[in-house]
């Protein structure tokens, strides 16, 4: 496989100590308590309201993609779940790709590269209340995607799923 | 069991605010009382209540990997069943996965010999620097004493949204 595929990297912004001292408490959850910035503040040795600067700037540089609660999808009645991976002609991924972001029930989706034996590039993670609908949703976004083939790649076990851990 | 059918609109108007507007100020909660009308204690309760159920998972920021320089790809791998634990203990060890699932494999008239390559473990490989993660899955892959495995680059990303519409339905009224 090409190394030239990779997707570019953006240039990681300038962040001096502050930030990534925020970044490192940013990790984990902030307390639920009135002012759930004050201890980080403390800790990192600067005011409430510079470390809340700092957050709106590291959410506007696209370091933080989102700043808020995440729900469980399973407690939220989305009990199903499918990864798909798509075959789409070369011309047709941005189309497929708009498809697909637009569609709700979409969470996820990547155009990867391919392999001689798995001839799959786009990749998606489709939600809904239960994997029929999942199964089904998947087949009516692939027609209007132009789709030539998919395959539906159901989870089986879960293996491993935590929160990923970023040094900075 | 699903928790939405009993939630309220002003529950569900909370939610989505903490969801999607969450204040980055001092007090947010104390912001999000004011929008609401509900008084700021009875807001940390009940998000105290939904974080002991499991609705809510996580209150914080989610980060872009790629802006803190990171780089990851998708990985394949065809796995014995009777090495399903062991491989599993290996890959989940790795400092760079935090997400790893057994899968069925792909529809067999998909290839061109009527034959699944039969991936059935799939996981994201994420480390720090340039050019990192290839060589990194090979020295992994070898390790493992795996042959038949794929590591899928992204070319582009399309969507990442992992936050969901709580709120009904404008035109036809029906929520989630």
């Amino acid at each position: 496989m090409d190394m030239n595929y990779l997707e570019p990297v953006p240039g990681v912004p300038d962040m001096d100590e502050t930030d990534m001292k925020i970044i490192r408490l940013l990790q984990n959850d902030i307390p639920v308590e009135e002012r759930p910035f004050a201890a980080m503040a403390k800790e990192v040795g600067v005011s409430e309201e510079e470390v809340i600067e700092r957050v709106k700037n590291l959410r506007n540089q696209g370091v933080i993609r989102r700043f808020g609660v995440t729900l469980k999808q399973y407690q939220l009645g989305i009990m199903g779940n499918v990864m798909v991976a798509w075959q789409i002609p070369e011309d047709l991924l941005d189309h497929a790709g708009r498809v697909f972001h637009y569609d709700p029930r979409v969470t996820h989706c990547y155009s990867r590269v391919t392999t001689p034996d798995w001839p799959y590039n786009m990749y998606t993670m489709v939600h809904a209340r239960n994997n029929l609908e999942a199964m089904k949703a998947a087949m009516e976004m692939g027609e209007r995607a132009m789709a030539t083939d998919f395959t539906l790649l159901f989870t089986k076990r879960e293996l491993k799923k935590s929160r990923p851990k970023y040094e900075v | 069991m699903s928790e939405m059918g009993e939630l309220s609109l002003k529950e569900r108007e909370l939610l989505h605010l903490l969801q999607r507007e969450f204040p980055l100020e001092p007090e947010p909660y104390r912001v999000l009382a004011e929008r609401l009308q509900i008084p700021v204690k009875e807001i940390l309760a009940k998000v105290k209540a939904w974080r002991e159920s499991g609705l809510i998972r996580r209150i914080g920021a989610v980060f872009e990997p790629k802006m803190l320089g990171y780089e990851s790809a998708l990985i394949g791998l065809s796995v014995p069943e009777d090495r399903i634990d062991e491989v599993a203990a290996i890959i989940n060890a790795h400092p760079g996965v935090s997400h790893n699932y057994l899968r069925e494999g792909g529809r067999a008239d998909s290839f061109p010999n009527g034959e699944k390559p039969g991936y059935n473990m799939w996981f994201t490989l994420s480390l720090k620097g340039r050019n990192v993660v290839k060589p990194e899955f090979e020295k992994l892959m070898a390790q493992i004493g795996v042959t038949k495995a794929m590591c899928l680059l992204s070319i582009k990303t399309y969507k990442i949204k992992v936050d969901f519409e709580l709120l009904p339905d404008p035109r036809t009224g029906n929520w989630l």
